[in-house]
């Protein structure tokens, strides 16, 4: 057996140390991030007091005579008979107003990207028309959206679906336009400059380049409307037509869990 | 370019204009989510009618014999349907050489075309611009940082030095010297 190679000898590797320029000092900008920081820091203790933050009174209104643990939680477990039809229906409505909500939403927001998007845009005017339209739909709540579809449309489903769907429009139109603004350009160009037209680009470079983005932006937007649709149910927007005599005991949530019987 | 000068067209003429030329890229830009087939045609799409463009399945029957045509030249035609974005760096400039080609234009232009290709790669992607030139009878135009490549496959070599023309000549009338005269500057500061 041939001796093994000798082991490199660690302290025959080391360099010498260079001397390192000095580092710059940071003297002002660092003060000024230490102050930044207390002031950050003073907000969150101010924002304690200000929303009478009480560790005491979350615990004792957990465990409650009337609370979720010695109350709520013993009375609807396991849940009643009766009640489980029709929050199963409940929740599928929710599902389908999400998803609806969503493939509306889709269209709406890819019919506004070749505008939205400041590297693709035809113009400027258009450009900032489009973004100040989904600013304006981001900026309505979804519930005030709800209020409005509730008096022009009526109550139900149909309204909590039109009012996500253009709050989402609002949302999905802004982030896919900003994928789109942080894509590969390289063969956008190539497309134009063989003499395609916008269109054609759109389709078949632009489109293809942010599909993946697209397709994960969506799936978690899909999981926000699921949320608000839960709330959008229980204000108007759900199966339940209010006033209901027969549930008017019950709050009608969307995929309710547990209906509380004071008695 | 052709009698006309680009920056003043604008909209429909300028469109127009550019199918009449060709780029190759130096970052080869392929829309990589799409075939390598499909990407061929999309060199036609300026004389494709917009309606039968949106999908490539509607492309007319000449676009897609083009294509088939044109990654064949390229010995691409097994990788048809292989993504863009699985192909060798190589590869994907022959797919891209074959998209000029199928747009049928006079003129091909390529932008540094080896850059990113390793030697084996740049001398057959060389070969097949070279290939168009002289059985095709197109014009090919390539910037080329390598002054090697230009004299075994140029008929004519231009050198340019700080945005000057140094020299413009058929590779056999060129010297070393000549050829190191373009980089000498680079070295001396």
């Amino acid at each position: 057996m041939p001796a093994p190679p000798p082991v490199a000898d660690a302290s025959n590797l080391a360099v010498s140390a260079p001397p390192l320029p000095a580092q710059p000092s940071r003297g002002r900008s660092r003060i000024i991030a230490y102050v930044a920081g207390l002031l950050v820091l003073a907000f969150v203790v101010y924002s304690w007091s200000n929303v009478q933050g009480s560790v005491s009174a979350l615990v004792n209104g957990l465990f409650a005579k009337k609370g979720i643990f010695r109350d709520v939680f013993p009375h609807s477990v396991p849940p009643d008979s009766h009640e489980l039809w029709p929050g199963v229906q409940a929740a599928v409505t929710t599902l389908c107003i999400a998803v609806l909500s969503i493939a509306l939403g889709i269209v709406g927001a890819i019919a506004m990207l070749p505008f939205a998007a400041r590297n693709i845009t035809p113009s400027r005017p258009l450009y900032e028309l489009a973004r100040l339209t989904q600013a304006i739909l981001r900026a309505i709540p979804e519930l005030i959206m709800l209020l409005f579809f509730l008096i022009t449309v009526g109550f139900g489903p149909w309204s909590a679906t039109v009012a996500l769907t253009f709050h989402g429009i609002g949302v999905k139109g802004k982030l896919f336009a900003e994928a789109v603004e942080e894509m590969d350009m390289t063969p956008v160009d190539a497309l134009r400059v063989a003499g395609a037209g916008r269109l054609q680009v759109f389709v078949h470079a632009v489109l293809p380049g942010v599909r993946n983005t697209l397709l994960a932006l969506t799936m978690y937007r899909l999981d926000a409307n699921f949320r608000s649709a839960v709330t959008l149910g229980a204000v108007g927007g759900g199966r339940d037509r209010l006033p209901d005599r027969q549930r008017t005991e019950r709050v009608p949530v969307q995929g309710r869990t547990h209906v509380h019987r004071s008695s | 370019m052709l009698g006309r000068d680009l920056s003043s067209l604008g909209g429909r003429d300028l469109r127009r204009a550019r199918c009449d030329a060709a780029v190759i890229f130096q970052q080869i830009a392929l829309v990589k989510q799409h075939s390598a087939f499909e990407n061929v045609c999309f060199g036609a799409l300026g004389r494709v009618p917009l309606i039968r463009s949106l999908v490539s399945r509607t492309f007319p029957s000449d676009v897609r014999d083009r294509a088939a045509a044109a990654l064949q030249r390229v010995a691409m035609l097994d990788k048809a349907w292989q993504r863009a974005g699985t192909l060798s760096g190589g590869q994907a400039q022959r797919v891209a050489i074959a998209r000029a080609y199928c747009q049928q234009a006079g003129v091909i232009l390529a932008d540094e075309p080896v850059s990113a290709l390793d030697p084996r790669a740049a001398q057959e992607v060389m070969e097949l611009l070279a290939d168009l030139a002289y059985s095709d009878g197109l014009a090919v135009l390539s910037v080329l940082h390598q002054p090697d490549l230009a004299l075994r496959h140029a008929d004519r070599v231009v050198g340019m030095k700080l945005g000057q023309v140094e020299f413009d000549r058929p590779p056999g009338e060129l010297s070393p010297e000549e050829i190191g005269g373009l980089y000498a500057h680079l070295h001396e500061a």
